[in-house]
């Protein structure tokens, strides 16, 4: 009886939100469309992938796909160079939108806020084909940043995109470059919604700037901080496919192949096979997102910090 | 009686409109070969250009067909995308010419989709040489047996464009041709000769702001086999002083080596520009366009964009980068030629019709326009041009050469092949002796066409079976991985600082061969042979 009552309850509820479930709609339906619907196609790992067959009427070759993938001669090393490209950005990428967040937060002139806001989010929305192009120009021997540097004395040009020793730097600067405006609006919005008074108060026993942040605007945002490390550390191995691969050329493959752009270049120069053997990559990748997500979570939750769930 | 006239009259009448009916009947709407081949924004077609007009009325008039061309750049991914389209099933309707330059693994996929009835099946009209007298012939039987779907005996594609006569496409190394002239040099023959000319550009030239150059630079490709094949020749023929065709100095593992050395011994002398695997295309463009180097390897895109910028800037310009017959052809190639030829290149090419689209009677009409293309006379026209425009009669020895107006105007355009829609048909079932006309025309003496004619035997076997038939299971497993270290290899020999080191690359090599099962591969392909009797 009481189970009805809640039930019936819950309905009514629904019932009286029912223009913010229809909000909902679109998101959820996208999200099923686009995200649950196609992992059907993760059984491809499992077969030898035919697209003229499809998913239900190829044949089934159980692991064989993985055991070839982890016997390819590269496969150590690509995933070496995706956990280390995959740390650096993460290690730099998730703090550095919540610095930067927190200084936004700090210019007093909103005409000023607001440029630099504007100016810090549009190379999110520049392409990487767009984005690489740039940096080609701006690192080519003949570039801006040798020009600077033959200007200070350099007796010759450095071949940025050529040595390997530069690789993971370019990645990490080009990366954050690109991200890190649009990554600190979440944080932003987090920060003007700290109550002022908290300021107000800090100031009155004698905080200084910096001793405001720590003890007042850290603590407010620790909790999103805290949501998002947890949602980040599962993309630790989901380095941008798109970023690497317009920078990415033979002279600097050997740090700069990782998984996705392994898999795609010898499926490139492949078949039909290599469909699965990309699928096998893919479900591979994705355990491990889910063991690093389920360890994040923990870990937060462990460490008093809150949790997913 | 009056009736009876009135009657009589009427017959006739009718008897009178009958043909008229028939004629109407008979005046048929042109069957439109709409073809699609490969290719960039820098070989597109101009519809204005007179020789491609002459050539679209030519076919209207003579074969109601309407000629049409359409590119398609599928560039690295060309299998994949070919999968894709074709898996979908939304591959527009038309002749394409599939299989180009790269593969053996687009042949399965071809086949496939004429397993699911995407594509026409070609066996009735080929073994119809009545009506279709010369798809058969112009398409041997070698190539005819291997382009046969293993799995249901069809033939879903038309073997295409033996014999590689390449006469359009610029083959190997590419110079500017001002700075040869102001140095007072000439085409170099060989090794040391190209060596000189390139010490002799960084020497004596700067780029447009004064910056001393490296006179070497190449677009970034990453398949080597590309690289080298038309930067020294490795695949190419020759024909020494007995007239005995051989394959080219470079074409076996020394010479691979030897050509690898130089490369590297250019980068070590930094005299091949350090960016050569790094940069953009846009960014070679740029540099060529301001004089940043004056060598370089044959490249249909860059090469010719690099021209483009010249004459967008100063169409009168007398400085273009201009190609030269590479050392492992016949060094007595006229140098002047801007189109030497690439005598052994054989893309296999499959010309396939779409189901989708196109009925029964289109697909007959279609084979008839190709069968059409196929006769002699059509398919010189539609490889060379016109008399009289293109080409003429040489006095005296009755040869095809181009004419004057043609050389002085044309040839230093070297998009005009694209230009002028010429190149495109060849890929269409041209016929066998009109490809040797052709080579006699451009660079091959008559006394050459016997020696030619023999070397396809040869090709067959010794070249490089994997554009024509299927990969088998091992190959399809293990070549896209050989394929990608050779890559590698490749360029880390050519860019290691020193001699020693780039050797240690190569003495690397076929340990790394062996690693990846590529004795299995040859065994696989000399078994797949020899069951096509090769």
């Amino acid at each position: 009886m009481d189970h009805g009552k809640a039930t019936n309850k819950r309905w009514a509820l629904m019932k009286r939100q029912k223009v913010f479930y229809l909000f909902l709609l679109p998101g959820l339906l996208s999200m099923i469309i686009f995200s649950y619907l196609p992992m059907y196609g993760m059984v491809g790992a499992f077969q030898n992938y035919n697209p003229f067959k499809g998913f239900f009427h190829s044949p089934w070759v159980g692991m064989k796909n993985f055991r070839l993938l982890f016997s390819l001669p590269d496969f150590t090393r690509v995933f070496m160079n995706t956990v280390r490209i995959g740390f650096w950005t993460f290690v730099t990428g998730f703090p550095a939108p919540i610095v930067l967040a927190i200084l936004f937060n700090e210019i007093q002139s909103r005409p000023f806020k607001k440029i630099t806001q504007t100016i810090s989010y549009i190379p999110n929305f520049i392409s990487w084909v767009v984005a690489a192009g740039i940096f080609y120009k701006l690192l080519a021997a003949d570039g801006a940043l040798n020009s600077l540097l033959k200007l200070l004395g350099a007796s010759g040009p450095i071949y940025f995109f050529n040595e390997p020793r530069y690789f993971t730097s370019i990645v990490v600067v080009t990366h954050l470059w690109k991200g890190v405006g649009f990554s600190s609006i979440l944080y932003l919005s987090v920060l003007t919604g700290i109550d002022p008074e908290l300021y107000e108060a800090a100031e009155i026993d004698g905080a200084r700037k910096l001793q405001q942040i720590w003890h007042v605007t850290l603590p407010g945002i620790l909790p999103t901080v805290t949501l998002m490390l947890v949602l980040n550390a599962s993309s630790l191995l989901n380095v941008s496919f798109d970023q690497l691969y317009t920078m990415q050329n033979t002279m600097n493959i050997k740090v700069s192949d990782v998984m996705d752009t392994y898999t795609f270049r010898i499926a490139m120069n492949g078949m039909m096979s290599d469909y699965s053997r990309g699928l096998a990559m893919g479900v591979f990748r994705a355990l491990l997102s889910l063991v690093l997500f389920v360890f994040a979570n923990v870990s937060s939750r462990r460490l008093g910090s809150g949790s997913l769930f | 009686m009056k009736k009876l006239l009135a009657l009589t009259l009427a017959m006739l009448l009718v008897l009178c409109a009958l043909p008229m009916a028939g004629v109407a009947d008979s005046a048929e709407e042109p069957v439109v070969l709409l073809y699609h081949r490969s290719g960039g924004t820098d070989s597109m077609v101009d519809e204005n250009n007179p020789t491609f007009q002459r050539l679209h009325q030519y076919a209207l008039e003579n074969a109601n067909v309407d000629l049409q061309i359409e590119l398609f750049d599928w560039g690295s991914s060309y299998r994949q995308t070919l999968m894709m389209h074709a898996s979908a099933g939304d591959m527009e309707p038309g002749v394409w010419t599939l299989g180009g330059v790269t593969d053996a693994f687009a042949s399965e996929i071809i086949n496939q989709m004429g397993m699911m009835g995407m594509v026409y099946d070609w066996t009735d009209v080929v073994n119809d040489t009545e009506n279709y007298p010369t798809l058969a012939f112009n398409a041997e039987d070698t190539f005819l047996k291997m382009a046969i779907c293993p799995d249901d005996g069809k033939l879903y594609r038309l073997p295409a464009e033996r014999h590689g006569a390449y006469p359009h496409a610029p083959g190997g190394i590419s110079i500017r041709k001002d700075w040869m002239e102001q140095l007072g040099m000439s085409y170099p023959t060989n090794e040391d000769e190209l060596y000189e000319l390139i010490v002799a550009f960084k020497d004596n030239f700067t780029n447009d702001a004064g910056d001393p150059i490296t006179p070497v630079s190449f677009t970034r490709f990453d398949n080597f086999n590309f690289w080298l094949n038309s930067w020294m020749g490795t695949c190419m023929w020759y024909q020494d002083e007995n007239g005995e065709w051989n394959y080219g100095q470079y074409a076996n593992q020394d010479g691979l080596v030897k050509a690898i050395t130089f490369l590297n011994k250019l980068w070590r002398e930094d005299l091949m520009d350090k960016e050569s695997f790094s940069h953009t295309n846009e960014q070679v463009v740029s540099k060529g366009a301001n004089g940043s180097f004056g060598v370089t390897s044959f490249s249909y895109a860059t090469t010719y964009s690099v021209n483009d910028s010249f004459y967008a800037t100063d169409p009168g310009t007398n400085k273009y980068i201009v190609s030269v017959p590479t050392f492992s052809c016949n060094p007595d190639l006229p140098a002047e030629n801007v189109n030497s030829v690439e005598i052994t290149s054989i893309p296999f090419n499959s010309t396939v019709i779409t189901t989708n689209g196109i009925d029964e009677d289109t697909f007959h009409r279609l084979a008839k326009a190709i069968d059409w293309i196929g006769e002699y006379e059509n398919s010189l026209m539609l490889l060379m041009g016109f008399e009289g425009e293109e080409w003429e009669y040489e006095e005296g020895t009755g040869r095809k050469i181009r004419t004057e107006s043609w050389t002085e105007n044309v040839s230093r355009d070297a998009n005009w092949q694209y230009k002028s829609g010429l190149c495109f048909w060849s890929s269409l079932n041209s016929n066998v002796q009109a490809m040797y006309d052709l080579l006699n025309a451009i660079c091959v003496r008559a006394s050459d066409v016997d020696s030619v004619m023999n070397i396809k035997g040869h090709q067959i076997a010794v070249y490089d079976a994997m554009n024509i038939m299927a990969a088998g299971p091992v190959e399809t497993e293990y070549m896209p991985l050989i394929n990608d270290a050779w890559t590698q290899m490749v360029v880390a020999a050519i860019s290691a600082e020193t001699a020693e080191e780039c050797q240690a690359q190569l003495d690397a090599w076929p340990a790394t061969l062996e690693g990846l099962n590529y004795k299995a591969i040859v065994e696989e392909r000399i078994a797949t042979c020899a069951e096509f009797g090769l």
